[in-house]
């Protein structure tokens, strides 16, 4: 087949009409079986009758089309058993495929023989009565009907033409003159005996393009001005201006996030379980610029997709790539982190095919597809792009899970350099004081005794062990103090232990560093620091020896929630050696770091699922030499120091490692003293011996890298793609179970579409790029069917999540291809495809739905009109804060808390909502935070997408609950009163002024004399009932709700807020006609 | 205006209405919630719909968390004999543990501190801590062999409720609403109640629609003065005026249909006015202040409080009353990883009255026989101590292997037990139920083939029980 031969079999103008439900039976798919060959009665019955009744819509003259006619019939009812998946197929026979098909069975019969339908089994036990023979098999709920068995007798008859799927075909350009969407599209009217609508009213095209373009209405302003434009130069000049402009205005890229960040599952939670906070935004913010900057398509495939693996990628295209970051991740404590690990990466899998190529592939994770030509292997080949993220399994609770990076704005960027530079500033101060200092300092060396331990910044707690103290107490006997690296240290055999004070602060999610120096005699195993509680989660830290090497643990549930690292390099037995542990917060083992003698040490992560935040914020009892859940270590440790709050740099930490004491230090000659020495003893002096306006400037620098520390904590960051850099076997599962493990596998692309080209890198980059390469023959079609869909409310393929077997056929294919042609051609410039959509006479027609356009296409496949769509509630939400005068527009930034009723996550989860204030409550709905197990509200109610997983679909659904929030959710209520409050201030004198006023607001037009009267008597009834009921009184704003003006009367703006909640709900309002 | 020409020239027939209606939504919801009587009958599920159902509604009463089985049905006196022994290795027979006790060291066993006894004719153990339970235990269907696929709470309720471990496939009850659709012109077809504090969340997609239209998906009523969203008009703005700017609003949008034949007009002035029909009846229902002294000694004092599990069983009695075809309550704070006797006392005190009082209740009324009612968590717990073992105090961990739901009503056999597990009761050794088999049961009951009810989605026919689920038969009478 090729993909001409498929457009020639559709109606052209001497051909019957199609509807649509004729190409997609609706019927239910079920196993069936081929049993025994079939009765030589009933065949010879056959081959002499006529068979079935006649079907109703391939007339007989025309010949039949395999794509059109028969695979959607085989594929509902046949394919289950009789196709790709090999597992399933039955008797070896495969419909959808000729050459399998023709060939005769072991039994000798074979299935289909072309241009004899009499000998031609598949026919013969689909037309069979017994339900031996029958097929579908009677218990399998599968039928074909009369017409449908007609047709495949007739296909066989005309010799029984295969079609490759038409998804997989190349693209092709049909011809086409004029504008080249009216010219296809009226192509499908003239067979179907319609006619193009009229244009709409210049007002109904400037709303329509405007709500389609920006996601807003326009403005009185904009109408005005473009009525005037239109009187001017023509409706045709004016409308083209407009469009032009809205497509320069930043609105345009709010408005085009939407779909995507729903394709793209975009939420500001996690998504599982408690559904914790995460920070993503920044990649919001990058689809908004993208869209605005007009990133040709395939640019914005390849960086969302695989940014990391460019070249030298920037820091915005690294934020791209969070495109594949965005899917649930599981923070719950004992999951098996494979399990996870395969889901986020089948997530991956399933996200990109169904938005880059309308592929259902996730069919294929149990088994092979059984209508598409994808088998199980070749899914766990594309999971393989997808498998190798250098993330844990296990999300991190209540904050980004690795791997992110810092991804501060230009702005932050700029404000992070003022830090750096007070940080330089105060540096240079300090050296220029240099000169003064020595001679200071030499002063101040002359006293050695009075000098006393350095490094004091941040230092909570310092046990020497060189008396015994109550603070750090020997339980049991056997702990000794034994001299030490600096005087006695704490000495243990393989019994007793250390006991200290408790340590607050200790915890995965906050900086801290612990250092000391520790001579192990024993090194296979043994704790030398333990705070864990003694209870079975061991919630704490361990530090301990195994097989030789320092381990360290950060636990808050074991073993479900630890990160552990251990050093590369051994420790010898019975050396001394200076150990710093450092942690940053981020909660990971990468922000874990071991220093030994003050070099950092390569380490191995042993795990990385400290998920959670320690519980041990309080502090708890820190033992030396003993963990309940280790037991007994032998060895000595000294010199033990605690910064609860600080990351100690590795500078500090290689002073730390000095092993004299300052005071050592100062009664050494100059000349004999190690450069580390002389930092300590500088140090030593700045926090002891200077004077005052020295000890200043040092304290300024102090405070200086302080600033820059918690302001760089305060950044926001953004989960990335990042490899590991050994990658992570992908194995096929079967059943799709995550460990049951089947053959290895590479990554590769499924062979019906065209392959990589030969010898580039196989991997997520070269998927991305083969994705936008010229001959895919499915990205483009995919893109501009969804764009179409944005505009039109259904694509050409009314299924956009599957272009396959069993997705429904384009109504329109030439131009459907015409157009994914032309979107390559033209560099994938995704705005010159919205505005050639949206000039089309096609969009700027008329949307009545007359008698005659209802009876012969009442689901506007045809597009004799425009479609009248309900808006989506993100745009409702919108356009009332627009109409109103509430909305705040202010491109990107974090999500904002948006208003929603007080309880909604208290009653069902851990997690408290707090609105927030003032700007935040009337921003657009695109920033609002998402948490993805419990949506707010008012978008849930109005179809939002779940932004649990893909979805590229808008529903339009119409439901009371849709009504109730509309009328009487407190923020569209608040836009009522606001909108009142424009008409009597801003409407004029009159009632009809008032609420013509308000009618051109909200529906571009003005009201008829029908309307206004109906509006000018409704506006008296209020003022009456108003006047009359004591308690009828306006509604007061509530907290932090926008306020009306004051000086108004209240009865007033009470009747006339009953007015603008009747305007806000009018169906022409809530819909774009 | 000129409904005339409408209505000659424009209004569509019921038919194509219809027939419109099914396109946009992809279901026959829409009409149902418009014209109940229509609910069967234009059901566009060829085959789906059985022979007669036996009920024609469901009362879920979600225990979420993963009550212990050990400590409340499943009987185990073995275990007072192995009491703080290990676990034998035999037991555990290598399955998998979660990763909170698999790096214990130690696995002692761990009786339930409760005392069981025979309970009604049907002699069914229960445990001391549901003494009102005990009470209608003859009315109860004892499942004891359920077992589940997922170890961890959010894969695991979220496979109970929608028959798949990953988000996005339809509840139950949206599934319900879908293939049955409503008694009630005036009330949602699918309720979701929450109740209870606890470690484990609830989430919007375990009452959600899936793929499913939206318009199947539950709709939480809450506790409050707006126990359905957005249900009061602004404060100040009374009834009498809400229906003037209702009539309004009709008459503009009428004006607007008459100009644009859209009929999806027509829909919307419905919705519009159901909206209103629900404003009186929500507060009618939700209101349980006419309700007499004996409905409060049956259910317990808590009913009078909105936001308690007793006031949502006592309003899903009320709402089965109406019609409603699916109820689900979900009380949080079974999850008894440690301290489990407390806890699981107070999980008890919370519900055991009114369960055992809503089925009485129910009885009562006439309404057992046709309404299932369902009780069980998302999975089981250990044989096992998490954490340590004291005198009086133990935990255990999750455990999808084996769990005790129960089903009363509905066509169920009352006062039976079905299914058995080991001594440990850690393995089933007797009638083991899947998840997928209680679905295909509880649709079996209400006149629906698990395998037909299905909805085209990605190319796939898309079912309850996915490509699993066999109708028990043994439980139902």
């Amino acid at each position: 087949m090729n993909f001409q031969s498929y457009v020639s079999g559709v109606p052209t103008s001497d051909k019957p009409t199609f509807i649509s439900g004729a190409f997609h039976p609706k019927l239910t798919t079920v196993s069936i079986s081929m049993r025994r060959p079939f009765p030589s009665l009933l065949r010879s019955f056959l081959r002499g009758v006529g068979v079935v009744a006649v079907g109703s819509f391939a007339s007989a003259a025309e010949p039949l089309s395999y794509n059109r006619d028969i695979r959607p019939i085989l594929s509902e009812n046949c394919l289950a058993c009789h196709g790709p998946d090999k597992a399933k197929q039955k008797g070896r026979l495969r419909l959808d495929v000729r050459e399998i098909a023709t060939q005769p069975a072991k039994s000798g019969s074979i299935a289909i023989v072309p241009g004899k339908p009499e000998a031609s089994e598949a026919l013969l036990r689909i037309l069979a009565t017994d339900p031996e023979e029958q097929m579908p098999p009677p218990d399998s709920g599968h039928t074909l009907t009369a017409a449908q068995k007609d047709l495949v007798r007739r296909w066989i008859n005309e010799g029984a033409a295969y079609q490759r799927h038409w998804a997989f075909e190349p693209i092709r350009k049909a011809p086409a003159s004029g504008n080249v969407i009216d010219f296809f599209v009226r192509q499908r009217l003239q067979p179907a005996g319609l006619q193009p609508s009229p244009a709409a009213s210049p007002e109904t095209q400037l709303r329509r393009v405007s709500l389609d373009l920006t996601g807003l209405p326009p403005t009185s302003g904009e109408t005005s001005a473009f009525l005037a434009d239109a009187q001017q130069r023509g409706l045709d000049a004016a409308y083209e201006a407009r469009v032009d402009r809205l497509l320069k205005s930043p609105r345009y890229g709010e408005r085009m996030a939407w779909p995507w960040l729903e394709a793209a599952r975009y939420a500001d939670t996690d998504g599982y379980q408690n559904d914790g906070p995460r920070e993503m935004w920044r990649w919001r913010d990058w689809v908004i610029d993208a869209f605005n900057t007009n990133m040709p398509f395939d640019q914005f495939t390849i960086e969302q997709l695989a940014g990391d693996l460019l070249p030298n990628p920037t820091h915005e295209q690294l934020i791209a790539t969070a495109f594949n970051r965005n899917n649930r991740y599981n923070s719950e404590e004992g999951i098996p982190i494979d399990e996870f690990l395969l889901e986020n990466a089948v997530d991956r899998v399933d996200t990109t095919s169904t938005v880059w190529m309308g592929l259902t592939a996730s069919c294929a994770r149990c088994h092979d597809h059984k209508y598409d030509p994808l088998s199980q292997k070749e899914y766990y080949q594309l999971v393989d792009y997808f498998n190798d993220v250098a993330e844990s399994g296990r999300a991190t609770r209540g904050r980004n899970s690795e791997p992110w990076i810092k991804t501060p704005t230009p702005d932050q960027r700029a404000k992070l350099a003022t830090f750096e530079a007070k940080v330089s500033q105060a540096r240079t101060a300090l050296q220029q004081a240099e000169p003064e200092i020595r001679v200071a300092q030499e002063a101040w060396e002359n006293d050695p005794a009075s000098i006393g331990p350095a490094l004091r910044q941040g230092l909570d707690f310092h046990f020497t062990f060189d008396a015994p103290e109550e603070r750090a107490a020997a339980k049991e006997k056997g702990v000794e103090l034994q001299p030490g690296v600096q005087g006695t240290a704490a000495t243990f055999t393989d019994k007793g232990y250390f006991e200290i004070e408790k340590i607050p602060g200790l915890i995965g999610n906050g900086r801290f560093s612990i250092a000391f120096w520790m001579k192990p005699d024993q090194v296979e195993s043994g704790p030398v620091l333990s705070n864990e509680a003694a209870v079975t989660i061991r919630n704490g830290i361990l530090v301990e020896m195994a097989n030789g090497r320092l381990r360290w643990n950060i636990n808050t549930r074991w073993i479900s929630g630890v990160s552990t690292i251990e050093t590369q390099r051994p420790l010898k037995p019975g050396e001394w050696v200076h150990v710093t542990l450092t942690n940053d917060g981020t909660q990971r083992a990468a922000g874990m770091t071991i220093y030994v003698n003050g070099e950092e040490q390569a380490v191995t992560v042993i795990r990385n699922t400290n998920s959670n935040v320690a519980n041990r914020k309080e502090g708890a009892a820190m033992r030396v030499g003993y963990s309940k859940h280790v037991g007994h270590w032998r060895g000595q440790v000294d010199e033990l120091r605690f910064y609860t709050t600080r990351t100690l740099s590795a500078d500090e930490a290689r002073s730390l490692a000095v092993r004299e004491t300052p005071e050592t230090i100062a009664r050494l000659a100059e000349s004999a003293r190690t450069p580390a020495q002389r930092q300590l003893l500088r140090i030593a002096f700045l926090e002891q011996g200077a004077n005052p306006a020295q000890r200043d400037l040092f304290s300024a620098l102090q405070k200086a890298e302080v600033a820059l520390v918690a302001y760089d904590d305060r950044l926001p960051s953004t989960m990335i793609m990042r490899d590991l850099p050994e990658g992570r076997p992908s194995f096929v599962r079967t059943r799709g179970v995550y460990d049951a493990l089947g053959e290895r596998v590479q990554p590769g692309v499924p062979e019906i579409l065209p392959g990589l080209p030969r010898g580039v890198k196989n991997d997520r980059l070269a998927f991305a790029r083969w994705l936008v390469s010229p001959e895919h023959p499915l990205t483009a079609r995919v893109t501009v069917n969804r764009h179409w869909q944005l505009l039109f409310g259904r694509g050409f393929v009314a299924t956009p999540e599957d272009f396959g077997a069993q997705g429904e056929m384009p109504s329109h294919p030439e131009l459907l291809d015409w157009l994914a042609a032309e979107f390559k051609e033209s560099g994938w410039d995704v705005k010159a495809l919205m505005k050639r959509m949206v000039m089309s006479a096609t969009y700027r027609q008329d949307s009545t739905v007359t008698a005659e356009l209802h009876q012969k296409d009442p689901e506007n496949l045809w597009l004799a009109r425009a479609p009248r769509l309900r808006l989506p509630g993100n745009v409702l939400r919108d356009q009332a804060f627009l109409v109103s005068g509430l909305l705040v527009e202010q491109l990107g930034g974090p999500s904002v808390f948006a208003y929603q009723p007080d309880g909604l996550w208290e009653e069902a989860s851990n997690a408290k909502y707090t609105p927030g204030k003032g700007a935040d409550l009337y921003r657009r709905s695109l920033y609002t935070y998402w948490k993805r197990t419990l949506a707010p509200p008012t978008m849930a109610v109005l179809d939002a997408g779940d932004r649990e997983y893909c979805s590229v679909r808008q529903k339009y659904t119409n439901t009371p609950l849709q009504a109730l929030t509309l009328l009487n959710e407190p923020t569209f209520v608040a836009a009522a009163r606001r909108l009142a409050e424009r008409m009597l201030t801003e409407g004029g004198v009159t009632d009809s002024d008032r609420i013509t006023f308000a009618f051109r607001l909200v529906a571009t037009r003005s009201p008829t004399p029908a309307e206004l009267q109906v509006l000018i008597s409704a506006l008296a009834e209020y003022r009456v009932a108003f006047a009359n009921e004591p308690n009828a009184a306006p509604a007061p704003p509530k907290k932090g709700e926008a306020s009306a003006a004051k000086n108004l009367p209240p009865l007033e703006l009470a009747a006339a807020t009953a007015l603008a909640n009747v305007l806000l709900n009018l169906d022409e309002v809530t819909t774009r006609e | 205006m000129n409904d005339d020409r409408y209505h000659a020239a424009f209004r569509p027939t019921r038919r194509q209405f219809l027939g419109r209606a099914t396109a946009a939504m992809g279901g026959f919801a829409l009409a149902s919630l418009l014209d109940p009587t229509l609910a069967r009958a234009a059901s566009g599920l060829p085959g789906a719909l059985t022979a007669t159902p036996k009920a024609k509604r469901v009362i879920y009463l979600f225990q979420s968390g993963g009550p212990p089985q050990h400590d409340t049905f499943d009987y185990k006196p073995h275990l007072d004999k192995v009491h703080g022994q290990e676990t034998p290795a035999s037991v555990f027979n290598g399955q998998r543990l979660t990763g909170m006790t698999a790096g214990q060291s130690s696995f002692p066993i761990a009786r339930s501190i409760f005392k069981f006894q025979r309970q009604g004719k049907s002699g069914a153990w229960v445990s001391e801590v549901m003494p009102h339970l005990a009470g209608v235990v003859d009315e109860l269907c004892f499942i004891r062999s359920m077992h589940t696929e997922a170890i961890n709470h959010d894969p695991a309720i979220t496979f109970l409720q929608t028959g798949f471990q990953i988000a996005g496939r339809p509840s139950i009850g949206a599934w319900m609403s879908y293939g049955l659709g409503s008694e009630n012109a005036n009330l949602p077809v699918f309720v979701a109640m929450l109740s209870g504090k606890g470690d484990q969340p609830l989430y919007d997609r375990l009452w959600g629609a899936g793929f499913l239209p939206s318009v199947h998906q539950g709709v939480r009523f809450r506790s409050g003065k707006d126990p359905v969203l957005y249900l009061n008009n602004p404060d100040g703005f009374s009834d009498g005026l809400r229906r003037k700017t209702l009539d309004h609003l009709g008459t503009l949008n009428r004006m607007r249909l008459d100009v644009t034949g859209d009929p999806e007009i027509e829909t919307r002035i419905a919705q519009y006015e159901m909206a209103y029909r629900m404003q009186s009846s929500v507060p009618e229902l939700t209101d349980v202040s006419s309700e007499p002294a004996s409905t409060f000694e049956l259910y317990g004092e808590d009913a009078r409080k909105p936001g308690t599990y007793a006031y949502n069983a006592l309003i899903a009695r009320r709402l089965s009353e109406r019609g409603v075809r699916f109820v689900q309550l979900f009380h949080r704070g079974w999850d008894t990883h440690g301290g489990l006797p407390g806890q699981l006392r107070a999980r008890c005190k919370e519900t055991d009255q009114a369960t055992a009082g809503l089925i009485t209740d129910l009885k009562q009324r006439g309404l057992l026989d046709d309404t299932l009612v369902v009780w069980g968590g998302e999975f089981g717990r250990t044989v096992y101590c998490q954490g340590d073992l004291a005198v009086n105090n133990y935990g255990r961990d999750h455990h999808p292997r084996c769990f005790t739901m129960w089903v009363a009503g509905g066509g169920f056999k009352a006062g039976f037990t079905y299914g058995a597990t080991d001594d440990f009761g850690y393995n089933i050794v007797e009638n083991p139920v899947s998840v997928h088999d209680l679905h295909a049961t509880l649709l079996h009951q209400l006149g629906v083939n698990h395998e037909r009810l299905t909805f085209k989605f990605q190319g796939r026919h898309f079912r309850l029980t996915d490509v699993h689920g066999t109708v028990v038969k043994a439980l139902l009478g």
